[in-house]
């Protein structure tokens, strides 16, 4: 389905449909659903290069006065989930806050909470990432204190408790005995294995919302908790309509029976350009991906905003003219490529699908930087 | 020791002057008397000739000073226990009481001002002093009330006097040495002095004086105590280093505040007989009373290190002394004398330590400042921020809610990890109750930036600096309320990840400040480096890399290598490494971070070691020919720690309050 520029998706939303919004700006994401008839739903957050917040950006626009936000989850403590926490539980005031914990004892992800957030880094993203993580926690802690029973411990086999009939949230990951383990005994594993999965039933639709599980460690090494044992558990979620790629489209985080040989389908990406994480034009990338779905929705072109495309309508780049978009010039190496996420403005790198309950996408909206990738 | 009969002729003049002077109704005088000029000579001979009630504050830095002050007015209008039988005492209005009744007696006030350290405002002193300042307002605002205030001149007045005298100090020459007072050690040091002084033609205060005499009865050369008192102090400090026992007497006779009896002072200070000279004619002086003039001992106790056993030890032996002159447990009842020494050793036992804290509990406290006192100490010296909190809410509980009490109330339950809402309580009372005090400001602030809401924490700042400094001024002028003010609110706004906010606050420091003040330049550092970092999307420096050198010039690569000009160079960093490849991020300019990936022999080449061991930020070179090389560029450490601040936040994440 050809898309339309995000100012042509009309305030207020069509509230017969699902839409599902995601935002990524290049370096962090959100996703904001707006559920059918009425309530919101906000996964984590992220930050354009101003300070702005893409999820209050949407949120601002397109949600009611006096509408709820019915959860906010955070999926895992990471900086580029966790930009603006604080901001949407000040000022959407969510109903509920969801995050990785046991729900045993969900105040277990306090304590597990620790000072090595203190220690030295020489790495400036990295201290920024700590800074961010804490003001994320403060914020959860403080409602947990104020309101212990607001607290929802996303893991395997939870529900969201959504004052909406039509809809379902399923937390699909991580497993519930293996978050209360690595929680109780600080073990210092990679958070992105304790990232939420979750799953938005409505009538026939599914969507997934992948966050950041990885499949595989940065070795190719199995992990217990990743997407090998959810899939083992809920083979289900490779029949989708929607699906968040998780971890950014890294190819640690591909695993073949979510990522399914299928048309008609949305899969989204929100570019992560650090670290080894970019979906870039090799055979693991984003090619192997649009072969098996058709298309592939990015946010954002990880570039600066002096090279940053504005892609007109519709907005496609095939696989074959990619390396364009990506290849910088270096004066090393022929094949290196830009890593430095566009400065945008909050509602520039954002998708937004909006699905009935038979699985059929109505319609698709895009942020000026947002484009598709066709083969 | 010093012969000063030609001085003490040239006071007895001013003294008549003043005399005269105080005898005008509703006079008000201010004598702005120089260091050493003898004011407490001056108001002992005015006393001889009228019927004075002398108010003579303790330091600015201890908190009880205003109380002091209450106190001697108190006893010498015989009101003192109308004073204490007011409920929930409220000092001016206690002032204003005893004034009027001095007033209607027709005796006049003599206000010695306690000696103001020079620099910027300081936190330690600022409530003392305001509230002396404000004491002092309403003695002066008593109309039919004759004053006479003595001060440094460097003393902040702010009222009108009807006239203005000055004081000089004299000086010393070897004339006015009299060494025969003196005995041993002492008395030839002081000879040496004069015949030092006599041949050099120096002059110095009597201050000097007295200090140069025991310095050379330490051991110096009367060459090298040709110094002023500052540097005098010093040296002595150096010298009583080697003399502990010495030292600690000496302490004992800095921590005294009140002029201390000749002959109590070898069972007070513990001082030896040989010594003793040093205690009440070096640093001390008087002939029957030995006091010790505050510069001195501030500039001494500043100097010398004293341990915090030693501090509690010489408190408890004042309280002693003191306490076997009051035999009271509280003010009531007590005459002037005895009501002074309750309030000193009230004042030593709370600086006491253990060894105090029972007789401490058992002293009915006499105001707010009592409390203060003790809770400060429990706090800054033993950081026993619980039960600071526990004195300070006491003191609301009696005396009824004051900004000092609710301020330091939440400040000690925040590092008590308490209650947010008490704390909350605590800082908002005292912030608008004092609007401009910018300490009380900054930790409100930084308190609603990690426990508040942000539009809360923004609109704080705003009004902050609405009233601290409408128009810049103050910011303009000097360092100081951008070092006590906006670096903590950055600070703060940085420690949890807010660049935006911590730029929009040091953006209002003018940049000669950002430039000069090192504090406030490695915080520019920190916040311009992740704001750098977060842009390009990539770290490719060390956080302490400083900003001028990023971009300019290479720190680990050689401009050329086997004669070969270096062509281009990129700052980066490894951001994955396996034995097969190392995938690295670099930044040929400031504006784009690129990902290249080098096979393992490749890195091999170019680093010279194995693509597993790949780490860290390097340099990556490019040469004439094509030669490639990279070079690891070491880590500096985060320049502006913000461990202070994580170390408080943190917990409020990872524990239960207590």
């Amino acid at each position: 389905m050809a898309s339309v520029a995000l100012d042509g998706l009309g305030v207020p939303l069509d509230r017969s449909l699902l839409h599902v919004f995601v935002a990524g700006p290049g370096y962090g994401e959100g996703i904001a659903v707006a559920l059918p008839d009425r309530g919101w739903l906000v996964m984590d957050g992220c930050r354009v290069a101003t300070g702005r917040l893409p999820l209050l950006g949407i949120l601002d626009r397109w949600r009611a006065p006096e509408e709820p936000v019915e959860a906010l989850l955070l999926t895992h403590p990471h900086t580029d989930h966790a930009f603006g926490i604080r901001d949407v539980i000040e000022t959407a005031v969510p109903r509920h806050i969801g995050l990785t914990t046991s729900p045993s004892s969900p105040a277990v992800v306090f304590a597990a909470f620790e000072a090595e957030l203190a220690a030295a880094s020489a790495d400036s993203l990295e201290q920024l990432r700590r800074r961010v993580v804490l003001e994320a926690m403060l914020a959860i802690r403080r409602r947990f204190d104020a309101a212990p029973g607001d607290l929802l411990a996303l893991v395997d086999g939870a529900q969201l408790p959504l004052t909406h009939r039509h809809v379902s949230a399923f937390v699909r990951a991580p497993d519930a005995a293996l978050v209360h383990r690595r929680l109780t005994e600080r073990h210092r594993g990679d958070p992105n294995e304790l990232s939420a999965v979750v799953e938005l039933v409505f009538g026939a639709t599914r969507i997934v919302l992948g966050s950041d599980l990885p499949a595989v460690d940065s070795h190719g090494a199995l992990l217990p908790a990743g997407w090998h044992a959810v899939l083992k558990r809920h083979r289900h979620l490779g029949d989708h309509h929607g699906l968040k790629i998780p971890h950014h489209g890294s190819p640690a985080a591909f695993h073949p029976d979510l990522m399914t040989v299928g048309r008609g389908r949305t899969w989204w990406i929100s570019p992560f350009n650090r670290g080894k994480r970019l979906p870039p034009t090799g055979p693991d990338g984003l090619p192997r991906l649009v072969a098996l779905n058709g298309e592939v929705s990015l946010t954002a072109t990880p570039r600066a905003r002096a090279a940053q495309p504005v892609h007109l309508d519709p907005a496609m780049v095939r696989v074959a003219d990619l390396p364009s978009l990506f290849t910088a010039a270096n004066p090393f190496r022929p094949d290196a490529f830009s890593v430095t996420p566009p400065a945008v403005e909050p509602l520039d790198a954002v998708w937004c699908g909006a699905f009935d309950d038979r699985g059929t996408l109505h319609g698709a909206w895009r942020g000026v930087c947002a484009f598709v990738v066709v083969p | 020791m010093l012969d000063l009969w030609s001085y003490k002729a040239s006071l007895k003049e001013r003294v008549g002057v003043l005399e005269k002077e105080l005898q005008r109704p509703g006079a008000k005088l201010a004598i702005r008397a120089a260091i050493g000029a003898g004011r407490h000579m001056l108001v002992s001979l005015l006393s001889t000739r009228m019927d004075l009630v002398v108010v003579d504050f303790p330091s600015f830095e201890d908190l009880d000073a205003p109380l002091h002050g209450l106190v001697q007015l108190s006893t010498s209008a015989g009101m003192l226990d109308t004073t204490l039988d007011v409920d929930r005492r409220d000092l001016l209005d206690d002032t204003k009481l005893a004034a009027q009744a001095l007033a209607d007696a027709n005796r006049p006030v003599v206000v010695l001002m306690p000696v103001p350290r020079a620099g910027p405002p300081r936190e330690a002193d600022a409530t003392t002093r305001r509230r002396i300042e404000q004491m002092l307002a309403v003695l002066l605002q008593m109309r039919p009330l004759c004053v006479a205030v003595l001060a440094t001149r460097h003393t902040r007045l702010r009222e009108e006097f009807t006239r203005e005298l000055e004081l000089t100090a004299p000086r010393i020459g070897a004339a006015q040495i009299d060494a025969s007072q003196l005995p041993g050690d002492f008395g030839a040091a002081a000879k040496e002095l004069a015949t030092w002084m006599a041949r050099t033609g120096w002059a110095s205060t009597p201050l000097e004086a007295r200090l140069q005499v025991g310095l050379i009865a330490l051991g110096e050369q009367p060459e090298g105590v040709g110094l002023r008192l500052d540097a005098l102090a010093r040296k002595m400090v150096r010298q009583l280093g080697h003399r502990p026992a010495l030292s600690v007497a000496v302490q004992r006779l800095l921590l005294a505040r009140r002029a201390v009896p000749v002959e109590k002072m070898s069972a007070m200070s513990g001082v030896e007989p040989p010594w003793q000279p040093l205690l009440t004619a070096c640093i001390g002086y008087g002939d029957e009373n030995v006091r010790v003039s505050e510069v001195t001992r501030q500039v001494l106790l500043d100097a010398l290190k004293v341990t915090r056993p030693a501090l509690e030890d010489a408190h408890a032996t004042l309280a002693q002394y003191h306490e076997s002159l009051d035999g009271a447990s509280s003010l009531r009842g007590l005459g002037h004398e005895r009501a002074i020494n309750w309030l000193e050793k009230v004042h030593h036992l709370s600086l006491g330590g253990a060894k105090c804290a029972a007789l401490w509990n058992q002293q009915a406290p006499a105001g707010r400042e009592q409390l203060w006192e003790h809770g400060r100490y429990l706090s800054r010296e033993l950081h026993h921020f619980r039960d600071a909190a526990r004195i300070y809410q006491r003191c609301i509980d009696t005396f009824g809610n004051d900004p000092y009490s609710s301020h330091y109330l939440a400040y000690n339950l925040e590092r008590a990890r308490g209650e947010l809402e008490d704390i909350r309580r605590g800082y908002a009372h005292a912030a608008a109750e004092e609007p401009e005090n910018p300490w009380w400001q900054q930790r409100w602030i930084r308190f609603l930036i990690a426990h508040g809401s942000l539009a809360e924490a923004r609109a704080a700042w705003q009004h902050a600096i609405r009233f601290i400094d409408p128009d810049g001024t103050r910011l303009r002028a000097s360092p100081w309320l951008a070092l006590n003010l906006h670096f903590w609110v950055a600070r703060r706004w940085l420690a949890v990840g807010r660049l935006e906010d911590a730029r929009e606050v040091l953006t209002e420091v003018p940049e000669r400040w950002l430039e000069e003040e090192s504090e406030l330049r490695d915080l520019v550092q920190v916040v311009t480096a992740q704001e750098q970092a977060l842009a390009l999307g990539e770290s490719v420096y060390p956080a302490g890399t400083p900003l001028a050198d990023r971009w300019s010039r290479p720190r680990s690569l050689r401009p050329t290598r086997s004669g070969r000009q270096m062509v281009a160079w990129a700052p980066g960093r490894v951001v994955d490494a396996s034995s097969n490849a190392v995938t690295v991020v670099v930044a040929p300019t400031p504006d784009e971070a690129q990902q290249l990936t080098f096979d393992a022999e490749t890195w091999r080449q170019l680093a010279g070691e194995p693509a597993e061991d790949a780490d860290g930020f390097f340099e990556l070179g490019s040469y004439e020919g094509g030669e490639q090389v990279v070079r690891p560029v070491p880590a500096d450490g985060e320049r502006a720690s913000l461990e202070l601040e994580e170390s408080e936040l943190v917990p409020r994440v990872n524990t239960w309050p207590r």
